[in-house]
């Protein structure tokens, strides 16, 4: 970058920086970091030609597309399972860095120098980490938003009469001294134990038989997710 | 067989790439769901095989090293013990050289030699550990993980540190600018820890930044001092 022009643009970052935080220190920290790529940048470019960098940019380029496939496969997957449809609450660690490192031998293979030559590659490889970018960033919000919500993952059994006990699976119940409630269609159940990741409870005399919905309201009335529950009719069972 | 070994190393390169690169986010609270601790070992592991495999396929190169190695202490300390007896059983009266007095000497100059030697080696270790190399990574490895590593302050490793630091200067001759600007480049990253919320660390950087700049505002003050004198008339 010429001079002049690195000055002009460290001086709108500065303004910008203290337009954002409306801080100096940290608006000059933006600036000195901005300073300090663009220095990173030259030098790299100068050497661009020599093995090292080479190298260098051959592995950086291999670990980040590693990364962008992970980003754009296993996150919504994994995203999907535990807090969308709820199947499991986590996914073994194991699973991830298989996966991950799966990505990684796959794609260290390639000669990515070659590849970025041609002009149609590169630009669909920069759309794919772009993308990646911006699928993280959804990702983070949304984990972050749903993380400690109450979530239900299994009760067992899925149908039962009155006076059945019914085992509550799932997490962020909240602890015992800030028990909520748990509702079968419009009935409180009668708790008989209760922990973050636990809860039994009894069934009332049902008001109605057929589905109903089961769901918990916690402490800080915060609803869980809703999950099918048969409330029978005892009189209809068979011996 | 030598491809293969070429791709691993290649591939044991990338994880490294990846691991740092996820350490470094995960220090600020991204997460990606990798577990990284089990991801640590899973590389260390990954990194074991390589040193193993990479042994294997040097091992005449290893195998001739130690031996050469091995046999140059050998006929070094022979050398040292026959320099040794010969000279005691020059400075001792014939009547004391006979047999009996002869393996005596023998039994004394290998005590004597072995200890000349013990005494060279740490000669060597001394060389080595104040080697400027050694001495630099020393400190690169000790400031980061004084920052990263450590979840708590001690004064003590920060002395450690800061003494290998001025031992570093010395040795490479470093301009106090240039202690300076590193303290600045430090500066610059405190404002970004403390937005995600890393105090701790931005604290051990601040620590750092202020050595670094205190360190080469003493060198420049020094400079300054001497050019002063130098140009001064006498």
């Amino acid at each position: 970058m010429n001079r002049y022009t690195t000055i002009a643009v460290s001086c709108l970052l500065f303004l910008f920086g203290l337009f954002l935080f409306k801080a100096v220190f940290l608006a000059l920290g933006i600036t000195l970091v901005f300073l300090l790529l663009v220095t990173l940048l030259e030098v790299v470019w100068l050497y661009r030609k020599s093995t090292v960098i080479l190298g260098l940019a051959n592995l950086i380029m291999a670990a980040a597309i590693a990364l962008t496939v992970y980003i754009l496969t296993y996150l919504p997957i994994e995203f999907l399972t535990t807090e969308i449809l709820l199947i499991v609450p986590k996914i073994p660690s194991l699973f991830s860095l298989t996966f991950l490192l799966l990505l990684v031998i796959g794609f260290s293979l390639v000669n990515w120098g070659r590849i970025l030559k041609i002009r149609l590659f590169a630009w669909v490889l920069v759309s794919l980490v772009v993308l990646s970018g911006f699928c993280y960033g959804i990702y983070r919000s949304h984990t972050l938003a749903i993380e400690y919500l109450p979530k239900i993952y299994r009760i067992s059994p899925t149908s039962g009469i009155q006076a059945e006990v019914v085992e509550i699976k799932g997490v962020n119940f909240s602890p015992v001294w800030k028990m909520g409630q748990i509702f079968v269609g419009e009935q409180e159940m009668v708790v008989k134990f209760w922990n973050e990741e636990l809860i039994k409870a009894e069934m009332p005399v049902p008001s109605r038989f057929g589905s109903v919905e089961l769901f918990i309201i916690r402490n800080d009335d915060i609803i869980s997710n809703k999950v099918p529950f048969e409330i029978k009719d005892p009189g209809k069972l068979k011996n | 067989m030598r491809k293969i070994f070429s791709f691993y190393r290649r591939f044991l390169e990338t994880t490294f790439v990846l691991w740092l690169f996820l350490s470094t986010v995960g220090k600020f609270g991204f997460s990606f769901m990798v577990d990284l601790r089990l991801f640590s070992r899973v590389f260390f592991d990954i990194f074991l095989i390589y040193f193993v495999w990479e042994a294997i396929n040097n091992r005449a190169t290893i195998y001739s090293a130690i031996k050469g190695l091995f046999l140059k202490v050998k006929n070094e300390f022979n050398l040292r013990t026959e320099t040794t007896q010969k000279n005691i059983l020059s400075s001792l009266p014939k009547v004391l050289t006979g047999k009996g007095g002869r393996f005596l000497v023998l039994i004394l100059a290998v005590v004597v030699s072995s200890f000349s030697f013990l005494l060279s080696f740490i000669k060597i270790l001394k060389r080595f550990i104040f080697h400027r190399v050694i001495l630099l990574l020393f400190f690169i490895f000790g400031v980061f993980a004084n920052i990263f590593i450590l979840s708590f302050t001690s004064d003590l490793i920060i002395l450690l540190l800061i003494g290998s630091l001025i031992l570093n200067i010395y040795r490479y001759k470093l301009k106090g600018e240039f202690s300076a600007a590193v303290g600045f480049i430090s500066l610059t990253a405190c404002p970004f820890l403390l937005i995600f919320k890393k105090e701790l660390i931005a604290e051990k950087v601040a620590i750092w930044v202020y050595v670094f700049l205190a360190v080469g505002i003493i060198q420049i003050l020094v400079k300054y001092i001497k050019e002063e004198k130098k140009s001064v008339p006498k």
